[in-house]
């Protein structure tokens, strides 16, 4: 499979296509983030749109210094909160302290570990997403979110803590 | 999962188990899928901006594309001597010549009008004697103006 940084070089190139490849690489994954910060699919598909003809307008001379999903992330919330701002008529900065949507309630047992992450700060919530969802390593997850790698790192430390003490989550942990 | 993500999860002391992330997914995953016409609209955007040339390098393409015009009338005027253009007046030669000379290395060649090129797309102060073409602007009329001067075969001056 041909790396970002190769589908990068070739749209430096001019070649579209590269670029339509890069996209239906990340599309979903941006689309999940993006519904998981504007709780909306409608404005989340807006907001995959308006990632991806951002990044698009990079070319040519684009560079990617990390992987694609550190580069994306903050395009990704950032874009989503000027949507739920227009939205609920907030300024960005109120836009930014809001929780991230409260999950939808699943049928089932699937259901109890909702309630358990609805429970954790949305600090701590984003970063267990950030790894267990979105497949980022902690490094990666520092710079996505600006914060020191040993923050990431005690942000997830407490979070798992916190949910392997509660019973409603306590079976997804391994003795 | 990587080494990198296994040590990390160990090092916290918490092994956490493959069912966690899935549910996660059910819980936290959108409904449905990105609907194809989003991705024709990003495709098109990209046939559209890619394939344009950039704003930067216009003067490089025009540059390449003036050097083989410029080849193609040396080929031609020495290949048919019949057909040759009269010589200008051998005074407004000179004088065009000494405008055109935009690097003043005493000649006046393609290099002077990628010079200029240059000049006018970096939009930085531009000389008056640069306007060769005497139209008052300093402008791709001039720059042709100077790739003309280049390529012409003046056996008057």
């Amino acid at each position: 499979m041909e790396r970002d940084e190769d589908l990068i070089e070739r749209i430096n190139r001019g070649q579209a296509e590269a670029f339509e490849r890069l996209y239906h690489r990340h599309r979903d994954w941006v689309y999940r983030l993006a519904w998981r910060f504007t709780g909306n699919p409608q404005d989340a598909l807006d907001v995959v749109q308006e990632t991806f003809v951002y990044l698009l307008k990079k070319f040519p001379g684009f560079r990617l210094t990390a992987s694609m999903t550190t580069f994306l992330y903050p395009v990704v919330k950032h874009l989503s909160l000027n949507v739920r701002r227009k939205r609920t008529g907030n300024s960005l900065a109120e836009a930014a302290f809001e929780e991230i949507p409260a999950p939808k309630a699943p049928e089932s047992s699937r259901a109890e570990l909702a309630a358990a992450m609805a429970s954790l700060p949305s600090a701590q919530r984003e970063v267990v997403l950030m790894r267990f969802l979105d497949g980022m390593s902690l490094e990666e997850i520092a710079t996505s979110l600006d914060i020191p790698l040993g923050t990431a790192k005690s942000r997830l430390h407490n979070a798992l803590r916190k949910l392997r003490d509660d019973p409603r989550a306590r079976d997804y942990f391994l003795e | 999962m990587t080494e990198r993500k296994e040590h990390h999860d160990n090092e916290l002391g918490l092994g956490v188990s493959p069912s966690f992330a899935e549910d996660l997914g059910a819980i936290f995953g959108p409904p449905g899928q990105v609907p194809e016409d989003v991705d024709r609209a990003v495709a098109e955007a990209a046939r559209r901006h890619l394939g344009r040339p950039p704003r930067k390098l216009w003067w490089v393409r025009w540059a390449v594309a003036a050097a083989t015009t410029a080849a193609a009338v040396i080929v031609w005027t020495v290949g048919i001597p019949a057909v040759r253009a009269p010589a200008p007046h051998a005074t407004q030669v000179a004088a065009e010549m000494n405008r055109a000379d935009i690097d003043r290395n005493g000649r006046v060649d393609i290099i002077d009008a990628f010079q200029l090129a240059r000049h006018i797309e970096s939009a930085s102060p531009t000389k008056r004697t640069w306007d060769i073409n005497g139209d008052g602007l300093v402008n791709r009329d001039d720059v042709d103006q100077v790739a003309r001067a280049a390529v012409r075969l003046n056996k008057g001056v």
